[in-house]
Order: C-alpha cells, then sequence, then structure tokens
C-alpha cells in the first residue's frame, strides 16, 4: 500500500503512542508535535498548502490523514483544543488498512 | 506481546550490547552513539516491564528494536576491509545534496552478490528518537546509515555503481520527491475506495523511485548505470516494483541527452527542484583515457572527476579494439582498471587530506 | 647510471611525452626526492600473516588456487591512522605511491635509516617498466612492536639507468598495476609442474 511502503510508516503506531500520552497524561512534548501535524493536515485539506510544503519528516503522516480523513480535516477550528482520541481512531484504523 | 516476551528480547539485547560493549572506533561519531546507545539500554533494563500497559510494552519493544539495529550496524561495521574509496565518492554527494548533514556511513559487507543497499531505517525515523528522548531524555546526535554491498565486489567500480542509485534512493526518501509527485498528480478515482486509490498509487509511487534513482546516479556516472542495468536486470519486464529495465534506461537517457518531451523525466527534474536544494544535472564529465592507456593512475583535481573516473572505466573497458586486452587478456585488465580507478580516488583522498 | 637528484627532478617533474619519465603519484612533497634517492610512503594496505588450519604454506601446489591466501588477513588503515608491526612480524604492505618506470630505469628499495635502526627490514628491486605501488615485506626484527603512520616515508629508492631498454610486459606477469599488497602466486610458478614429475620419477623407481 502506498502509505505502507516506507521505512517511516512504522512510525504510525508510535504517533498512536503519542497520542495516548498526550490523552492519558497531557504530554506537551508530543501534543506540541500533533498540533504542527494536525495544522498541517489542515492546511492540506483546505488547499492553503500544497503537498510540496510539508515538511518530508512528517510528510507520511499528514498525508496518510488528509489522503483518508480530508473532510474531518476540512472542518477543523485549529484555535480550538484538537479531539486527540478521534485522531488516533483514524490511525489506529489507517495502520490497520496500511498494513 | 506480553512483559514476558519483552524481558526475553531485552535478554538478548543484553548478550549483544556485551559484545559491542568493548567495540572501538577510531570514529569518535561511533564512539559516541555506541556511548549513547549503551546508555539506553542501562535505562531499559532499570524498568519493570511487569507493570507496564500493553501500549507501553509496545513502545519498549520498538526501543529495543532500534537499539538492535543499531547494534548490528556498528558491529558488520567491517572496519577492517572498508572500502575507503567509494564510500569517499557517496559522502561527498550526501554532503552535496543534504548540507549539514548528521550521518554516519556505516558499512556491511555481505556473501550475497546482489546485496546492495542502503538501508537508511534508522536514519530518517524521527518518531523512535521523539520516542526516546521523551521516555528516557536521551539524544543521539547522529544517525547511522549503513551500506550493504557483497564482500566480493568491494574492489570492483564496475558493480560498485549500484550504490550512486541506492544513494539516489536515500535522497529521494529524504525529500521525499517520489512520494509528493506520485500524491500530487494523482487524481482521485471517486468510484473506488480510498485503499483502491492507494493501490494504484503504489506502483506508480515505486516506479518513479526507480527512475528518480536512476536519473540521480547517472548525473554523476552517465551512462554506466544504464549498462550496469542491463547487465544485471537485462531484459527484465514491469512489474509491481520495478518498471521494465528498457524503460528506465530509455528514461536516463532521456535526461542525459537533455530530452524534454519525456514528461515523467521532466516532472521528476521539476520535482527535485522544488523540493531538493539543488537541480538534477549532469556531475560528470569525459575523461580522456590516455593515463589509463599508459597503466596509470588519473589525477583529480575535483570532485566532478571523482565520479568521472568510474564512467571512464566503464569507458576504457568497452572500448574496442583494444590492444591492453589483446596483450593482457580480460581477467587481467579488468582488475587493472578497478586498481587504477580505485587509486586515483584514493590519490585524491590523500592529496586532499595533505593539502588540507 | 645512478641518478641524482637534479636528473631525477627532470624525469619526475618533466613533460609527459618525456620517453624516460618516472611517474610517481601521489608525489605529495618535492621534498621527498632526495640528492641520491627518493622517499616513498607507507600505504593503506597490509596483509597480516596468521596461523591457521593448515600446518604450512604450501608454495609448491600449483593445483590449488591460492593456497597462500588462506594464510593471510586483508586489513586497511586510513591515511594519518598507524599500524602497529608486532614484534617479529613480517607484514606485506606497499608504498602509498603507486609509480611507472621507464624501460631502462630500475629501482632499488632499501628502508630509510631512522626505521631500520628501529628494527624494520626491507629489500626489494623493481624492474624497468613497472607499473604500480611498490610491494613491501617489512619485518620488524625488534623485540617491541613499532608503530607507524600511514603515510611516513619509511623506504628510499635509489634510481639506475640501464643502457638498454626492457620491456616489462614481454612476458606474463603476476602482479601487475597492484595499488595494494598481493598474496604470493609462487605457487604459479611454470617450474613446479617439472620438479613435481621429477619428483614423482624419482619416487617411483
Amino acid at each position: 500500500m502506498f502509505f505502507a511502503k516506507d521505512v517511516r510508516n512504522e512510525s504510525i503506531e508510535i504517533y498512536v503512542s503519542f497520542l495516548s500520552d498526550i490523552i492519558e497524561k497531557d504530554n506537551q512534548n508530543f501534543k506540541g508535535l500533533f498540533d504542527v501535524i494536525i495544522n498541517n493536515v489542515h492546511s492540506l485539506a483546505v488547499g492553503s498548502k500544497t503537498y510540496n510544503e510539508i515538511n518530508p519528516e512528517i510528510f507520511d503522516i499528514v498525508s496518510l490523514l488528509n489522503f483518508y480523513h480530508s473532510a474531518y480535516f476540512k472542518e477543523i477550528d485549529t484555535q480550538a483544543e484538537f479531539d486527540y482520541n478521534q485522531i488516533k481512531k483514524f490511525l489506529e484504523k489507517d495502520a490497520v488498512m496500511n498494513a | 506481546m506480553d512483559y514476558l516476551s519483552l524481558e526475553l528480547n531485552l535478554a538478548q539485547l543484553h548478550r549483544s550490547i556485551q559484545k559491542t560493549k568493548t567495540n572501538k572506533y577510531s570514529d569518535i561519531r561511533k564512539e559516541s552513539y555506541q556511548t549513547t546507545l549503551l546508555e539506553l539500554y542501562e535505562k531499559l533494563s532499570n524498568e519493570d516491564f511487569s507493570t507496564m500497559s500493553l501500549l507501553e510494552i509496545i513502545d519498549r519493544k520498538k526501543i529495543i528494536d532500534f537499539t538492535f539495529q543499531s547494534i548490528q550496524y556498528l558491529d558488520n561495521s567491517t572496519l577492517t576491509i572498508t572500502p575507503f574509496e567509494i564510500i569517499f565518492c557517496l559522502e561527498k554527494i550526501l554532503s552535496f545534496w543534504i548540507p549539514q548533514h548528521n550521518y554516519i556511513i556505516v558499512t556491511s559487507l555481505d556473501n550475497n552478490l546482489n546485496s546492495y543497499e542502503i538501508n537508511y531505517s534508522l536514519t530518517l525515523k524521527e518518531p523512535i528518537h521523539q520516542l526516546i528522548e521523551d521516555r528516557y531524555g536521551i539524544t543521539f546526535g547522529f544517525r547511522l546509515i549503513q551500506i550493504r554491498m557483497p564482500r566480493y565486489y568491494v574492489h570492483d567500480y564496475f558493480a560498485n555503481v549500484a550504490l550512486y542509485h541506492e544513494l539516489g534512493h536515500f535522497v529521494d526518501s529524504k525529500y521525499e520527491v517520489s512520494k509528493k509527485y506520485v500524491i500530487s498528480s494523482h487524481i482521485y478515482d471517486q468510484t473506488i475506495s480510498p485503499e483502491a486509490n492507494g493501490a494504484k498509487m503504489t506502483k506508480r509511487y515505486y516506479h518513479c523511485m526507480e527512475h528518480f534513482a536512476d536519473i540521480f546516479a547517472s548525473q554523476y556516472i552517465g551512462d554506466s548505470i544504464c549498462l550496469s542495468l542491463n547487465y544485471v536486470s537485462h531484459n527484465h519486464s514491469s512489474s509491481e516494483t520495478h518498471p521494465a529495465t528498457a524503460i528506465r534506461i530509455t528514461k536516463v537517457e532521456a535526461f542525459l541527452s537533455g530530452v524534454t518531451t519525456d514528461q515523467l523525466v521532466t516532472d521528476i527534474l521539476a520535482q527535485t527542484k522544488i523540493l531538493c536544494s539543488h537541480d538534477l544535472e549532469i556531475r560528470f564529465k569525459d575523461l580522456p583515457l590516455d593515463d589509463f592507456d599508459n597503466l596509470i593512475p588519473m589525477e583529480i583535481d575535483t570532485d566532478v572527476d571523482l565520479h568521472s573516473v568510474i564512467l571512464a572505466g566503464w569507458k576504457f573497458w568497452r572500448r574496442r579494439p583494444n590492444s591492453l586486452i589483446e596483450k593482457l587478456g580480460k581477467n587481467i585488465v579488468y582488475k587493472i582498471i578497478n586498481n587504477l580507478i580505485e587509486k586515483s580516488i584514493s590519490n585524491y583522498i590523500i592529496k586532499q587530506n595533505w593539502n588540507n | 647510471m645512478y641518478l641524482t637528484q637534479t636528473e631525477l627532478k627532470r624525469l619526475i617533474n618533466g613533460p609527459t611525452d618525456e620517453p624516460e619519465r618516472i611517474i610517481i603519484r601521489p608525489l605529495l612533497d618535492e621534498a621527498q626526492i632526495g640528492k641520491l634517492s627518493v622517499d616513498f610512503r607507507l600505504g593503506t594496505d597490509f596483509l597480516l600473516s596468521f596461523q591457521g588450519r593448515n600446518s604450512a604454506i604450501d608454495s609448491s601446489n600449483n593445483d590449488r588456487q591460492d593456497p597462500s591466501s588462506s594464510f593471510f588477513q586483508e586489513t586497511r588503515r586510513h591515511f594519518g591512522d598507524t599500524f602497529l608491526f608486532h614484534s617479529h612480524q613480517t607484514v606485506l604492505c606497499s608504498t602509498l605511491e603507486y609509480i611507472k618506470l621507464p624501460e631502462n630505469i630500475f629501482l632499488s628499495l632499501t628502508m630509510r635509516s631512522s626505521y631500520s635502526r628501529l628494527g624494520l627490514s626491507v629489500s626489494a628491486i623493481v624492474e624497468p617498466g613497472y607499473c604500480g605501488c611498490i610491494s613491501m615485506e617489512l619485518t620488524n626484527v625488534n623485540n617491541n612492536a613499532i608503530k607507524i603512520p600511514v603515510g611516513t616515508r619509511v623506504v628510499q629508492a635509489r634510481f639506475y639507468r640501464l643502457e638498454e631498454k626492457m620491456e616489462y610486459l614481454d612476458k606474463q606477469r603476476k602482479y601487475i598495476c597492484q595499488v595494494r599488497p598481493e598474496v604470493s602466486l609462487a605457487n604459479g610458478d611454470q617450474d613446479l609442474q617439472k620438479l613435481k614429475k621429477i619428483k614423482e620419477l624419482r619416487e617411483s623407481v
């Protein structure tokens, strides 16, 4: 699968772990990291950024979330607190699909 | 996966660590990396896995896997017969395309004749490093890249052109050239599922990666990448992962001749221009073969010449009639060309070191 | 005729079409060309002998391929790194410099005095027309190990001009255009077949 063929893709599970930390332990480091990811997905979804403008280090997760859940991220309010639980569910489902 | 399996895994890691602990490296970066690995292992072994949740156990498993793989890379780094010369060429290219990188290249020699690979699974995986930093406060200052090559071809510069292709894959992955190109240019088919759309992109992506790597290599070694392809994968038809050899060669030839009518080549060039610090362009020249004719190494003055020597070796071999081959025989001439290429590169390295 | 500094410099630095041109690559320092000889440096590659499963190096048997190679291990050092010559060890190495001699000049290789005083010895003659790094069998006769940086000027070459030219490639050469030390190909000598037959004949009588 497109999103599975990459050394970075084992990282989806690690990202799920990061989200668990954010949800259960309010891990601010990971929160900062994920906020960047979410903002990038939103920008892609609304068209204010192109794929080429996404940092290669987070490109996989950003493009994965946008590819499968563009509609959700388009509507996301970037000023409000993000629903990390929802994003975690997305990734868990996407990891299965791309295994 | 449960904590008992994890404890077993850690015991296995302990054994590897004990062997590695006494390794000494002349490269202080490798020493530093090893020291950090040992630190990481200490932290892991001080944890009580039995109290951890499944997610935490999975995390630890990934960290143990990372540690294992790092040890494997460092341990297999065959110091005694490292092919300095080809590694030097690759490092030059790496520094050019990824300035101020923090990579340590380690080499591993394999008995498999087809095992040309640049393994960067530890290099581009930032999340694992972020995880390690969060859990243990440990930061690795460097990233390991493993170059694997057949033991028997250590001094074979005809075969080693494959490493230029492999380096192309690494640069591609670093900047996500192929991936961004394919996903940007994908026309989403609403009549099929997202997974099916993903599947369509996959083959395009794999093929694009191969074309990028071929073109990337040809910047430095010209059409010797085509000669190598014809030799290694002659007449291969298209597969899920690789384009047909004939098509691959066509793309390289289009790039080398500056043809602008090949859409894919044009797109790859444009995409690289946007994403990378440099353009894909010709970075070799045709060196005169007089020195090889006289059985002496070439005097190289520039980095461009460095890679061009390898191309010169190919040209020398293929030049017919060749009085030297008639006199000495093909086997001897093959050895001589490789020796002269290697010595040309080696002398360049030595002179650079001396003059700096 | 023994070549001295002025003539050596003329032949080493001369134009490429000079028929007696002596090629030395790389020549890192002009000061290597002394009044009577040229200094050469220790190269980056070494062959170390070790005791393996076989009881002896059988140089007489040319039915087996490369029996000698199983007694040697290849190793390399970076330029500037040190190499340790153990006491009473013979190491195969080569000069850093790749040379090509014209067909009427040969050279004789000896240790530089500073290193022969430490207990290192070497002796070699390099034929006219030779091309390659010069193979050296360095033996440490000292009771102590000696550590030497790769790139050190360890040997000196004296050059002699002959009255007649000698073509180097007029016969099959075992070692040509070497850039690192190579294991002995003594078992490839054609004479060995004959000697073997002589032995067999004697033993059958």
